[in-house]
Parts: C-alpha cells; structure tokens; sequence
C-alpha cells in the first residue's frame, strides 16, 4: 500500500520553456539537484544532493515516460523507499503554465492522509478565523 | 502558488520521524500499521528518537488518531465550525453515536478535540495544533518541493529576461 503526495504549482511562461527546465540536465541542475538525466525512457540517472549525516545525497532514478511537453515521470528511489515523481504541464493560456507534481509511493498512510486532511482542516478553520474577523468589523 | 519554503540547505527530505520501526497500537478498526524505516541508510535512526509526542496530556498519537476515515471526516466537520454536539456529528455518519462517541474519545486522547458542557449536551470542538506534528513529516517532501519550484521559477524568470 502506498500514498502520494500531490502538489500545484503556477508559472508565467510558456509550456515549452516549462517542459525545457524539467528536460535539461543543466536546468534540472539548477531547481533540483546536480543529475545525468536525458528525456529517454528508460535511462537510468541520479541526483547527487549534498550529502549528510544520514544521507549519502543520491536519488536513483528511472526516466518512465516523456510524453513532450505534457507529462514527464521518473521514478525515485531513496533506500528502501521506491516512488514515482510525475510532472504534468498544463497549458493556462495567457502566458501561465500550471504544474502538478505528484510523488506516489510513498510508504507512510498515516503521515500523508493526516497531512491532507490536517491540511483541510486547518484552511477550514482559517477560513472561519476570516469570517469571523470580517463579522467583527 | 510557490510559497517560501524557508531556508533550502536545511532541507531534509527524506529524513523522517524519529519512532521508526515502531508499532502504533490502539487501531481499533484499521490493522496495526508499522512505520517503515525512511531514513535512506538503514536502521541508524532508530536511536534517535525524537517523537516525544505522547505526553500526559496527550495520551494517544495524533499519527494513530488520524489513521481512521471516520476520524478525519469528524476532524473535518469539526473545522467547518465552531464547536458541534454528538447528535450533530453522528447525523454524518452510519454509525450510533456511541460508535461516533468513541471515535471523539480518540481524537480527545490525541489532543485534537475538546469537549465542554453547555446545559445538558457535550459540545465538541477541533484544536489542530496536534497535526503539526503530522506536518513536520511530510514537511520535508513537500518543503523539499517547494523549495525546488522556487528555484524554478527563477530560473524561468532569468530566461525570460536574457
């Protein structure tokens, strides 16, 4: 069993230069972490973060699918946790570019459900703060 | 949409709570659910437990009180108000209100609910400041991230510029 973690994303500029700065090793190198990566599935690759107490820094990877300039997913492999990344370019029109990132397989339900509802909870209640400062105006 | 994630260099992002390998009891209807090791080396974690989240006060971990629908669906409906009676809150649910009840007495135990009298009903109301401890574990993916897209959109910002 296993869970993900999604998140959104908004950018001003073009899906093609989006979809290039998630493509190019260099621009890779330069948001996430130094890497071999090459849009080609099934290339084996690694990021090289910088190295810890309790890390040696490296992300394995696997290119799993570049469907050019929509969806872009590779796997990610960290010790015993194994989970996908996918990345998928939503053209907004307007010179914006939404995207979502979803991390799948992650091995902790109870982290990550309670995150998400925590995180519901907590815009509920914020909301309601809101509300309730408005009424006291 | 890309907020600060705060400092970069001191993201971890797959370091995680410090109670690795251990069992949460207590589930009453889900199965006994073991935290894995994250740590990417191995067991050297395991001595640096840092949980310390089952206090006095908080008699039961907010990572078991959570790991239930009918709980988060309580929490939830809990958020959307100020403070609700059982009669209310079973009214959402195909359970008794001794079921619903039970379930409360969780979130209690975890910290995440408290009750007060008003006349002859219980009223229930939400304190979320126990889940922060379930945030600063996924934190570090989603600070990991975040952290990323900022990077990126400088790096998107610079290109439109040169």
């Amino acid at each position: 069993m296993s869970f993900s973690l999604n998140m959104d994303f908004q950018f001003e500029t073009t899906v093609e230069k989006l979809w290039s700065a998630l493509t190019d090793s260099g621009k890779l190198a330069r948001w996430i972490a130094d890497n071999d990566f090459k849009p080609v599935v099934g290339h084996r690759f690694q990021f090289h973060h910088q190295p810890n107490e309790y890390w040696d820094g490296i992300v394995n990877s696997e290119v799993l699918a570049v469907e050019e300039p929509h969806r872009l997913s590779f796997s990610w492999v960290v010790g015993e946790e194994r989970h996908t990344v996918t990345l998928i370019l939503d053209d907004l029109g307007n010179g914006k570019v939404h995207l979502r990132l979803e991390q799948t397989g992650l091995s902790n339900k109870a982290a990550l459900s309670g995150a998400r509802y925590g995180w519901e909870a907590w815009v509920g209640k914020l909301e309601q703060v809101l509300k309730e400062q408005d009424a006291a105006k | 949409m890309c907020e600060d994630a705060g400092r970069t260099g001191e993201v971890l992002p797959f370091l995680m709570r410090g109670d690795i390998g251990r069992e949460i009891d207590g589930l009453q209807d889900t199965k006994k659910c073991r935290i894995v090791n994250m740590s990417p080396n191995g067991g050297e974690f395991r001595s640096k437990r840092v949980s310390g989240a089952v206090s006095k006060v908080q008699q039961r971990d907010v990572f078991d009180a959570i790991a239930d629908p009918t709980r988060r669906r309580l929490i939830q409906l809990l958020a959307e108000a100020e403070d609700l009676p059982l009669h209310e809150l079973a009214a959402h649910f195909n359970m008794g209100r001794t079921g619903v009840s039970k379930h409360l007495g969780i979130l209690k135990d975890a910290g995440l609910v408290k009750d007060r009298k008003a006349g002859r009903e219980t009223r229930y109301r939400l304190d979320a400041a126990p889940l922060k401890e379930v945030q600063d574990w996924v934190a570090y993916y989603s600070n990991y991230w975040s952290a990323n897209m900022m990077r990126l959109g400088q790096l998107l910002e610079e290109d439109e510029e040169a």
